[in-house]
């Protein structure tokens, strides 16, 4: 071969002189800055709400007292007062529920979404929830929850709500499933459950039948102080963990090939992801039953505000995801009448939300 | 840094078709290196042999002396970057986080101030500094190109392979794209293995041109030595006449009555796919 020729052309000008460089840099800085500034604000939001939240009912509490009682309850002195039971035996479960369902579904919902690269994507439409609400139905039905009390529904609700789990990895772990085919089968399953559920409901007498219809629409009443530190350990070290992913996510966002050559196991990645994300839909569904849209919307607005870096994305979901729980929990005590279960509420918000969403988007998202 | 291709084969797995019959090439010196051929002639298997998208049947590729099946993913990824054809832009980031993922294989080792810089210098680089903060998804083809080449960079790779950087760009982008590659390749003393479609711009600016048919290498040297009538005939079966222009060999394709079997071929081919759907619409009636 020839000797290369360099000098044949005059080369175009390359500079990359230092100002712009550091310009740049800075630039970058201040619109990564923008971003965390709307997670503390949402963070700010849901401190706000949750006060709110706990003050509200029919016995009425400010919302300084709120926190006084809660700051009370966590440095571990009760004054006695009757603000301070109501505070922290009636009303704290209720919200500590409402904050891990937000943070766990939107953390999930977010990690799922950036994976499947579907804004469909939740643990409601992968059919996640639909098992456990069928797990929780049946238990019921078969008389489980005589023998084991709650945590009879819990574990049936569990078990079932990995089978679409596992009907989801082992869709991915086939090689010519693409993204869109997860999510059809992941609606097919839940349609299945959802007829079976409804069946089994038929079977049943009237008060089973109200135990399970609490289920297949989604309540934070059943939440108590036994059951908070599981739900708590589930959420908390799922959504930790898919925080963790996220740079990984990042990276399989240009397409697996790319992913690999930087040196990631991309099939192992979508495993740990599918199946954190069972985990910490299964563990919230077991306890509250089907709360939805949640999952979905909160990740949804997240990318309009914040883009879909993961590692920002994620925890930006997170806050969204209380606060949007949190203020659903709030609309559901304003029915006197009834106390409307949270599921119901999430819905009514968050699909007209999602809609409006939806019809704003300028752009084909999918 | 040095790539030595030995006698590669490759067969794709659960067909008999062997598509490289023993491939030889090395690749010693920095420059853009242009791979030709026709399509599904194996010059994306072979180049992705290179970078272990692809595994070889038998024989070996070699960087450095060392077999690419000794160096793992994420060795690899420090010195050598990947720019794909194309991009899913579904959920992408701006433009600088996405540059900055190719600093992603040193997380750990540089600090963040550091990759910054790198990333800005590299989108600098490229002219695409009013882009920066901008989503990925709101960029044309020819920006999305020019920001996954950046991202190449960031990863200050020895060898850069781009598959197919100019297919959908208009021919200005073309252009800018090539040459734009032979200067980094130049500036920066790195090996650019470029799989590309076009002669013309391959002959403007390719340092190297290998051309892949029948499973080897046909043709391999400068543009003038490579870019003849007679390997283009081999190569893609039309007729060309070459001139000179720019100090460059310029080809011109030409229309010939060779052509004509191939046409008679596929419009024959179009009548028989009629008759076929007339026959099967009368049996169904039937």
């Amino acid at each position: 071969m020839k000797k290369l020729n360099l000098s044949r052309f005059k080369s175009t000008s390359l500079d990359t002189s230092g100002a712009d460089v550091n310009s740049l840099v800075s630039v970058y800085q201040h619109f990564r800055f923008r971003k965390i500034l709307f997670v503390i604000i949402v963070a700010v939001i849901l401190v706000i709400l949750s006060g709110l939240n706990v003050g509200m009912g029919a016995y009425e509490i400010s919302f300084q007292r709120v926190y006084e009682c809660i700051w009370n309850w966590i440095i571990g002195y009760d004054d006695g007062s009757v603000d301070m039971s109501v505070v922290t035996i009636q009303r704290l479960p209720r919200l500590l529920g409402a904050l891990i369902v937000g943070f766990g579904l939107a953390a999930a919902g977010g990690a799922m979404q950036s994976m499947l690269k579907n804004p469909l994507a939740d643990p409601y439409t992968t059919g996640i929830s639909s098992g456990a609400s069928f797990g929780a139905t049946i238990a019921i039905a078969f008389g489980a929850s005589v023998g084991l009390g709650t945590y009879g529904t819990v574990i049936g609700a569990f078990i079932f709500a990995l089978i679409p789990a596992a009907v989801i990895l082992m869709l991915a772990a086939m090689k010519k499933c693409s993204p869109a085919m997860m999510i059809l089968a992941g609606i097919s399953v839940m349609y299945i459950f959802n007829a079976l559920t409804q069946y089994f409901m038929l079977t049943m007498d009237e008060q089973d039948m109200a135990t399970a219809y609490q289920w297949t629409v989604g309540t934070l009443t059943k939440v108590t102080w036994e059951n908070l530190p599981l739900m708590f350990i589930i959420a908390g070290v799922g959504a930790a963990l898919l925080f963790y992913l996220a740079k990984f996510l990042n990276a399989m966002n240009g397409g697996d090939a790319f992913a690999k050559t930087l040196g990631i196991d991309v099939q192992k990645i979508r495993v740990m992801v599918l199946v954190v994300v069972s985990i910490v839909a299964a563990g919230i569904v077991s306890f509250t039953g089907v709360i939805g849209f949640i999952g979905m919307v909160a990740p949804h607005i997240c990318r309009m505000f914040v883009g879909s870096d993961n590692r920002i994305l994620i925890p930006s979901a997170m806050a969204l995801g209380a606060a949007l729980t949190v203020f659903s929990d709030m609309v559901s005590k304003i029915f006197i009448t009834a106390e409307v279960p949270i599921g119901i509420v999430t819905s009514l918000i968050g699909g007209p939300l999602f809609l409006f969403l939806v019809l704003r988007e300028s752009k084909e998202v999918w | 840094m040095k790539v030595e291709i030995k006698d590669l084969h490759f067969t794709y797995p659960n067909t008999s078709k062997e598509i490289l019959k023993g491939v030889d090439l090395v690749i010693d010196q920095p420059g853009l290196i242009c791979v030709l051929g026709p399509n599904g002639v194996g010059k994306s298997t072979m180049v992705y042999c290179i970078n272990k998208l692809q595994k070889a049947t038998s024989g070996e590729v070699l960087i450095d002396g060392r077999n690419v099946n000794d160096i793992s993913f994420k060795e690899m990824a420090k010195f050598l970057s990947f720019v794909p054809h194309n991009e899913d832009d579904t959920f992408s980031m701006s433009v600088m986080e996405t540059v900055l993922l190719g600093r992603f294989p040193f997380r750990g080792e540089t600090d963040a101030k550091t990759d910054m810089r790198i990333a800005a210098e590299n989108i600098k680089l490229l002219g695409i500094e009013d882009l920066a903060m901008q989503g990925f998804d709101n960029l044309s083809a020819g920006q999305h190109q020019k920001v996954m080449i950046a991202r190449g960079l960031t990863q200050e790779p020895q060898i850069l392979i781009c598959d197919e950087p100019t297919a959908n760009l208009d021919v200005r982008y073309q252009m800018i794209v090539m040459r734009l590659l032979r200067d980094l390749a130049r500036i920066k003393k790195i090996t650019i293995i470029v799989i590309c479609h076009d002669l013309n711009v391959t002959a403007q600016y390719a340092d190297r041109v290998v051309m892949v048919y029948g499973g080897k290498v046909m043709a391999d040297g400068t543009p003038e030595e490579t870019l003849t009538a007679d390997n283009i005939r081999a190569l893609f079966n039309v007729e060309s006449e070459i001139s000179e222009l720019q100090g460059r060999p310029h080809i011109a394709l030409l229309d010939y009555d060779g052509l004509d079997s191939h046409v008679d071929e596929i419009l024959g081919n179009i009548q028989k796919m009629k008759e076929e759907a007339a026959v099967e619409a009368e049996a169904k009636k039937e």
